[in-house]
């Protein structure tokens, strides 16, 4: 059944699935570090026991008991530890509860037949879209970074669900979903982490958050064959080297990249020639560059890196200078040629990419889509809405009476087509027109003597909304028509048959 | 209910049933490991208390005590052994639950990935127009509900944490204060916006006696509605709202608080008002961001429907400039604009190809004029009717709707 066109319940469970499968895999986490918790501390206890056997059996009681005290102190560290981790699980199945309940209430809405509840619903439904993409892109403030970097390293990643609210400035997106009462319906802790860790790459440069998240994953990244550990440590001493520190970037290669040599041999090879390439260009160009060019070494980005190095006095085009000699022609092709390729490598543009290919990793890990559904969403329905008249304004030819023009704009000729509103038509340009297979016009149609057709009642009740409002002179069996300012009788009137 | 909600539900309500009454398998790991540690506690102390006694350990062949000794080890050692599977079993139950509720219930609502529909990508820059409009679909419903209160500071708040354009949020003040007042239960600010003898103002002293006789004042409803109803009904010309008295009065005399449903009425008159509001103020209704997304639920699965049926036929998604299938969308998401299909052609006119009308008052486009007239060099009937047309005798019109 469908009030408004509206997909099924069960349609509308698939397009949700993300929502139940996230949570479900934080249950799975959460049961899988209990495991281990458990494997870990079963462990211990048990050689505890061991130690206790002896010391009874050699009748050291005095020792034994302290070792049984020690049991006692490692169940109990267990103990609270197992508390947290049931904190976590009724957290996450109240989530999906609510979730259910969220599509039980349109499963209900849609046998009562209520279009006003459901029109609703689907105002909730926009939010929690526009939650998620405020989560995704919203600015993180510093003391959410801060905090996350202290938490990376408690492995406390769930602080923000549990702890009800006390971080004062939050990502808008949350303070959004929380002012709607919606905040379970995302699971906005895994958007944040997702945020902070792609943002500390692309406007602070640090892969510190990366490398920790790699660490933690290392599993499900190398069951994925994944390049993005390799790329993160390749960036890492990409860095190392563009801040001269070799003996670092060196180490960093021996430790961390070389065990990629099967696998990526061509760009490890790349990677170790930029060491020879920016150590032997200093060498040649260090002497003739002045002192104020050296200040300008920054070797950080592109452009920098290109003044350092071959930016220096003349730019000249070559037809200018004076003919050069093939060898010298060669030498400078073969050097161009390089500093394309480790230029590229040197690029912060690769910055981007390793964001891209994070959140790629990310996001599959979770199961979330790639795309931000707010986006999906848009593209989709801009298409269905958009027709052939949308984004052209009707072209009104303004008389001399002003607030005339003013009131026919403002309330008669304007539209209020979504398509057609400022922010989506700026937008809509190359998605596809809606598909229509039946023209969709109006009651009664009429032409005006100057090729207009409209709707003959609406015509009439705008003239005698003009009188009352003392906007236009008309006689009672004229009309005004709207476009164009032009006063007609309504004997003109010619009835249409469009099809 | 649908099947899927149905299985979803009941997979949870085990779930969720086990986890309530300290059943999950994680609670009964944490019971189990309490009780192990209150029980090694009471054996540690009882063999604590042994060895004080006098004579322990001098005697290490002593029968009795060493027999005691014996037992307690042995009970500790048992102790541990039953901890030590109980909270393995457990453990590994709790990872096997989830991963069967996978199985069981998220497997049969996988069905496609949002990203396989996503084929007409926004541009790279569309970014910066989606927060506009996001900040006008904020102002539109949310602003009655930001923790400030007074004009600036409100539309500030709107800019500092969502960057709604200050231009935007401003006219949507005045609503969105008096829409708090109304569900605060303060009908005052609204009452004096609304107009005299508009069914706005009806509905309100419905709602303020409902709010008497929802306090129990029966004789302050009936004074209230012997004050404002005749007096407004002088003033409106919707003389059918006098029916609606009625039933009121009735529940005065039947008195059943429960019947009278003041949360609904409160939403009627928030509803009507924000649309007279936003009528009067030249502002749409609803917000575009949310006509365009309920469109896109909308048409989803014809996306889906089409991928699939794509994918079948090995054949790539269509690249013209028009969606391959029809999605019919409710009536509040059209009519924006007049839509006319050339009844030769079956296309829709354009700028390019615009709707002319045929002598007969029928309509047809103008390809399909010039094919029917060899670009304007005959005469030919009118595809509809028996009446001749020429070229000439055509005009070119352009539909409007008001």
């Amino acid at each position: 059944m469908s009030l408004i066109n509206e997909p099924s319940v069960d349609f509308h469970l698939k397009l949700n699935e993300q929502s139940f499968h996230i949570p479900n895999e934080l249950l799975k986490r959460n049961a899988k570090l209990v495991n281990k918790l458990i494997e870990k501390e079963t462990k211990r206890v048990s050689s505890l026991f061991e130690d206790v056997n002896t010391l009874m059996a050699g009748h050291d009681d005095h020792s034994a008991m302290t070792k049984l005290g020690e049991i006692i102190k490692a169940v109990e560290l267990l103990e609270r530890k197992l508390e947290k981790r049931i904190t976590v699980e009724s957290e996450l199945l109240q989530r999906i509860e609510y979730r259910i309940n969220y599509f039980k209430e349109l499963d209900s809405l849609k046998g009562n037949e209520d279009k006003d509840g459901l029109v609703e619903w689907y105002r909730r439904y926009t939010n929690i879209l526009v939650g998620d993409y405020l989560t995704r892109n919203s600015e993180i403030y510093e003391n959410e970074l801060t905090e996350l970097d202290r938490s990376a390293h408690t492995r406390q990643k769930r602080k923000l669900s549990s702890s009800g609210g006390s971080t004062p400035p939050l990502n808008a997106g949350i303070q959004f979903l929380r002012s709607q009462g919606l905040e379970h319906h995302l699971d906005y802790d895994i958007l944040v982490t997702a945020n902070r860790i792609s943002k500390n790459l692309t406007s602070n440069h640090d892969l510190s958050l990366l490398v920790n998240w790699i660490k933690e994953n290392q599993a499900y990244l190398v069951s994925k064959s994944s390049p993005l550990e390799f790329e993160t440590r390749l960036q890492e001493y990409i860095e190392l080297v563009k801040d001269q520190n070799y003996p670092s970037a060196i180490s960093c290669f021996q430790t961390h990249l070389v065990k990629f040599i099967k696998t990526n041999f061509e760009e490890l090879k790349l990677a170790s020639g930029l060491l020879v390439f920016i150590k032997s260009y200093q060498q040649q160009m260090h002497t003739p560059v002045d002192v104020e060019e050296k200040d300008v070494s920054n070797l950080s980005s592109r452009s920098g890196f290109f003044r350092y190095f071959f930016n220096r006095p003349s730019l000249k085009p070559p037809r200018e200078l004076k003919q050069p000699t093939t060898s010298e022609v060669r030498i400078k092709s073969a050097s161009h040629a390089n500093f394309e390729r480790y230029t590229q490598v040197l690029s912060d543009e690769r910055w981007d990419v390793l964001k891209d290919l994070f959140l790629q990793e990310y996001y599959s890990m979770y199961g979330i889509s790639q795309h931000e559904p707010l986006l999906i969403y848009l593209s989709l329905g801009i298409s269905t809405l958009k027709t052939r008249a949308c984004m052209h304004e009707m072209e009104t030819h303004g008389g001399s009476n002003d607030s005339l023009t003013n009131y026919l704009r403002g309330e008669i000729t304007k539209t209020n087509c979504p398509v057609c509103s400022k922010e989506f038509s700026a937008i809509s340009g190359n998605l596809p027109y809606a598909h229509h297979i039946q023209s969709s016009l109006f009651d009664d149609p009429v032409m005006l003597p100057n090729g207009n057709i409209y709707d003959s009642k609406k015509l009439k009740q705008l003239a005698v909304e003009l009188r009352s409002k003392m906007l236009c002179e008309l006689q009672s069996d004229q009309i005004l028509d709207p476009i164009d300012q032009k006063v007609f009788s309504e004997k003109d009137f010619i009835t249409m048959y469009p099809t | 209910m649908s099947d899927l909600l149905k299985n979803l539900n009941t997979e949870f309500g085990k779930l969720k049933e086990g986890a309530s009454d300290g059943q999950s398998h994680l609670r009964r790991c944490l019971k189990d490991t309490h009780e192990f540690k209150l029980n090694i506690k009471k054996l540690k102390s009882y063999l604590t208390k042994q060895m004080l006694e006098p004579g322990a350990g001098q005697d290490p062949v002593d029968d009795k005590i060493s027999r005691k000794r014996q037992l307690a080890v042995d009970k500790l050692n048992k102790l541990h052994r039953q901890w030590d599977s109980g909270v393995k079993k457990h453990g590994k139950n709790a990872l096997h639950q989830h991963t069967k509720f996978q199985k069981s219930v998220l497997n049969k609502i996988y069905d496609f990935d949002l990203d396989q529909v996503y084929v007409n990508q926004l541009p790279a820059d569309a970014r910066q127009h989606i927060e506009k409009s996001i900040g006008v679909h904020i102002s539109r419903y949310s602003m009655s509900e930001i923790p400030k209160t007074d004009p600036e500071a409100m539309v500030q708040y709107l800019k500092e944490v969502y960057g709604v354009d200050p231009q935007v949020s401003s006219s949507y003040v005045e609503m969105s204060q008096i829409v708090r007042q109304l569900r605060g239960g303060n009908l005052e600010p609204c009452m004096r916006w609304c107009t005299e003898g508009s069914s706005l103002q009806f509905e309100l002293h419905l709602l303020n006696a409902m709010y008497f006789l929802q306090a129990g004042d029966k004789v302050s409803t009936y004074q209230y509605l012997l004050k404002h109803i005749p007096s407004f009904m002088e003033k409106t010309k919707k003389t059918h709202l006098r029916h609606q008295v009625a039933p009121l009065l009735a529940q005065l005399v039947v008195s059943s608080e429960a019947k009278v449903n003041v949360e609904d009425q409160r939403k009627k008159c928030m509803k009507l008002f924000t649309k007279e509001y936003c009528a009067q103020s030249r502002l749409p209704f609803d917000s575009p961001l949310f006509l365009v997304v309920l469109s896109g639920v909308i048409s989803f699965q014809f996306f889906i429907k089409y991928r699939t049926l794509r994918a079948v036929s090995h054949v790539d998604w269509s690249t013209k400039n028009e969606l391959p299938f029809n999605v019919k969308l409710p009536e509040f998401l059209t009519n924006f604009h007049p839509i006319f299909i050339c009844p030769v052609l079956k296309e829709e006119t354009t700028q390019e190809n615009p709707p002319y009308a045929l002598p007969c008052h029928h309509i047809i486009s103008k390809f399909s004029l010039d094919k029917m007239s060899k670009n304007g060099t005959c005469n030919f009937k009118c595809p509809y009717c028996p009446v001749m047309a020429a070229r000439s005798k055509t005009s070119r019109v352009n539909f409007v709707i008001l």
